[in-house]
C-alpha cells in the first residue's frame, strides 16, 4: 500500500503547491479508499484523471487570478453597496422636501437641491433596488436598476429634445454609478456574495455603516440650523476622510474605489466644464470626452493597483 | 451548470460529506451513470469553494489520514434550486412534446 500511496503522491505533483499543501493527504485518503484490493499502481484512467485534474486546477486558478477574485468580489460588493448609496439620494430629496415645508427654516440655510431635479422619480426607484439587492434577488434588482437608468434617459432625452436641458447632464454621475450597480448585480458572483464579503470584511462594513449613518445624520443637521451652521462642513470632511481611509485599508475596498473612479472623475470634470452655468446641448462632445478620460483613468488605476500593492507588501516586510 | 457540478451540489444538499462520500453519493444519485474520479472531484471542489458555492466544514483524522468535510453554502443552495427549476421546466417541455396526442404520459 505504501508503494501505491507513493505513486499516487507522485501524480499529485501535477497540482499546484498550495493545493497539495491543503489537499494532498485528503486526496490520498480518497484515492486509497477508492483503490481496488491488491491494486499495485494507479490505473491509466486514474493517471489521466489526476493529470487532467491538476492541469484543470492550475488553468482555472490562472484564469481566476487574471480576472482577479478581488475584482469579482469588489463587483459583488458594488452590487449591494451602490443601490444603497443611490437610495441615499432619494432619502436626501425626501428630507429636502420635508425641510422646504417647514415654516421656521432660516433664510440663510442652503436648501438642497436648489432646484427640484427633474429626474427625481427615477431616483426613487433605488430604495426598491437596494431592498431587492440586500435580499439577494439579483435579477429583479438588476432589472429595477436598469429601469431607473432607462427612466433617467427618457427624462434627460426629453429635455434635450425640447432644448430646455437645465443641469440634467450633471446628473449623469448617478446613472454611471447605476451601470456599475447593474454590472455588480448581473455579472460576477452577485449580491449574496457581496453581502457575505461585507459581513466578513469588518473594515469595509465599518466604512459602509459610517458613510450611511453620517450622510443621514449630516442631512438631519438641517433641522438644527445652529448645529448645521457650525458643524456641517467639518462633519462632512471628517466623515469623508475616515470613510476613505477605511475603504482604502481593505483590499476589496481598494478595488471598489478604482471601480468608482470613472463616475467620480466624470462628475468632477463635468462640474468643471459646467463652470457654474448649465451645459448646453452642443456639449455632448464634451460629455463623451469626459467619459473617455474617466475610463482611461480607471484603466490606469486598475493596471497599477496590483503592482502598487505588491510594493507596499515588500516595504512592510522590509524586503525592499 | 455542468453535470458534475450539479451532482456534487446535489450530494451536499443533504448534508456535509467528505471527498470519498461525495464520490460514492454522486454514483448513487446518477444511478451509476456518472463515475466521479478524485481528480475531477477536487478540480470541481477547488472551483466551487472559490466561487462560494461550497465551503470546507470540518476535518477529522481516520486511520491516520485527513478527512475533510464539505458543505453547500446558501449561495450554492440557491444556484442549485435555480438549476433544478430550469431542468424541470426543460424536462416537462420535452415530456409534453413526446406525449402522443390524447395520451396520458
Amino acid at each position: 500500500m505504501t508503494d501505491l500511496s507513493d505513486r499516487y503522491r507522485r501524480l499529485l505533483r501535477w497540482y499546484p503547491r498550495d493545493h497539495r499543501r491543503d489537499h494532498e493527504d485528503e486526496m490520498l485518503g480518497v484515492l486509497l479508499a477508492a483503490a481496488r484490493p491488491g491494486q499495485a499502481g494507479p490505473s491509466l484512467r486514474e493517471t489521466a484523471d489526476l493529470v487532467l485534474g491538476g492541469l484543470r486546477v492550475r488553468v482555472s486558478r490562472t484564469v481566476a487570478r487574471a480576472s482577479g477574485t478581488g475584482w469579482r468580489d469588489a463587483l459583488a460588493v458594488a452590487g449591494v453597496l451602490l443601490p444603497l448609496v443611490l437610495s441615499l439620494t432619494a432619502v436626501r430629496l425626501v428630507i429636502s422636501l420635508w425641510q422646504r415645508g417647514l415654516a421656521d427654516t432660516p433664510a440663510w440655510l442652503p436648501v438642497w437641491p436648489p432646484v427640484w431635479p427633474s429626474d427625481w422619480s427615477a431616483r426613487m426607484i433605488w430604495p426598491v433596488v437596494a431592498v431587492l439587492a440586500l435580499a439577494g434577488a439579483r435579477r429583479p434588482a438588476a432589472l429595477g436598476a436598469v429601469g431607473a437608468i432607462a427612466w433617467w434617459a427618457v427624462i434627460v432625452g426629453g429635455e434635450y429634445a425640447r432644448h430646455d436641458a437645465t443641469a440634467s447632464v450633471l446628473t449623469v454621475w448617478w446613472p454611471m454609478l447605476g451601470l456599475l450597480a447593474v454590472a455588480g448585480l448581473a455579472a460576477g458572483p452577485g449580491p449574496r456574495r457581496g453581502r457575505r464579503i461585507l459581513r466578513q470584511d469588518k473594515t469595509l462594513l465599518a466604512a459602509t455603516g459610517l458613510f450611511l449613518a453620517s450622510t443621514v445624520v449630516i442631512e438631519m443637521l438641517r433641522f438644527a440650523p445652529f448645529l448645521y451652521r457650525y458643524y456641517y462642513d467639518r462633519c462632512e470632511i471628517v466623515a469623508a476622510a475616515v470613510v476613505g481611509v477605511l475603504v482604502l485599508w481593505s483590499p476589496v475596498g481598494r478595488r471598489l474605489a478604482v471601480l468608482l473612479i470613472a463616475p467620480a472623475v466624470s462628475f468632477v470634470l463635468l462640474y468643471q466644464v459646467r463652470g457654474g452655468g448649465t451645459v448646453p446641448n452642443e456639449s455632448l462632445t464634451v460629455l463623451f470626452a469626459v467619459l473617455l478620460v474617466s475610463v482611461a483613468v480607471f484603466v490606469v488605476g486598475a493596471v497599477f493597483l496590483g503592482p502598487a500593492e505588491r510594493i507596499v507588501r515588500l516595504v512592510r516586510k522590509g524586503g525592499w | 451548470m455542468r453535470e458534475p457540478t450539479f451532482l456534487i451540489l446535489t450530494a451536499l444538499a443533504a448534508g456535509p460529506q467528505h471527498g470519498y462520500g461525495i464520490m460514492t453519493d454522486v454514483g448513487r444519485i446518477s444511478a451509476g451513470g456518472v463515475t466521479l474520479r478524485p481528480g475531477t472531484l477536487y478540480a470541481a471542489l477547488d472551483r466551487l469553494v472559490r466561487d462560494g458555492l461550497v465551503a470546507a466544514d470540518r476535518e477529522e483524522v481516520v486511520d491516520g489520514r485527513l478527512r475533510r468535510y464539505y458543505t453547500i453554502t446558501d449561495e450554492g443552495r440557491s444556484r442549485l434550486s435555480a438549476e433544478v427549476v430550469r431542468l424541470r421546466r426543460n424536462a416537462e417541455a420535452a415530456a409534453a412534446r413526446l406525449r402522443p396526442a390524447g395520451g396520458t404520459t
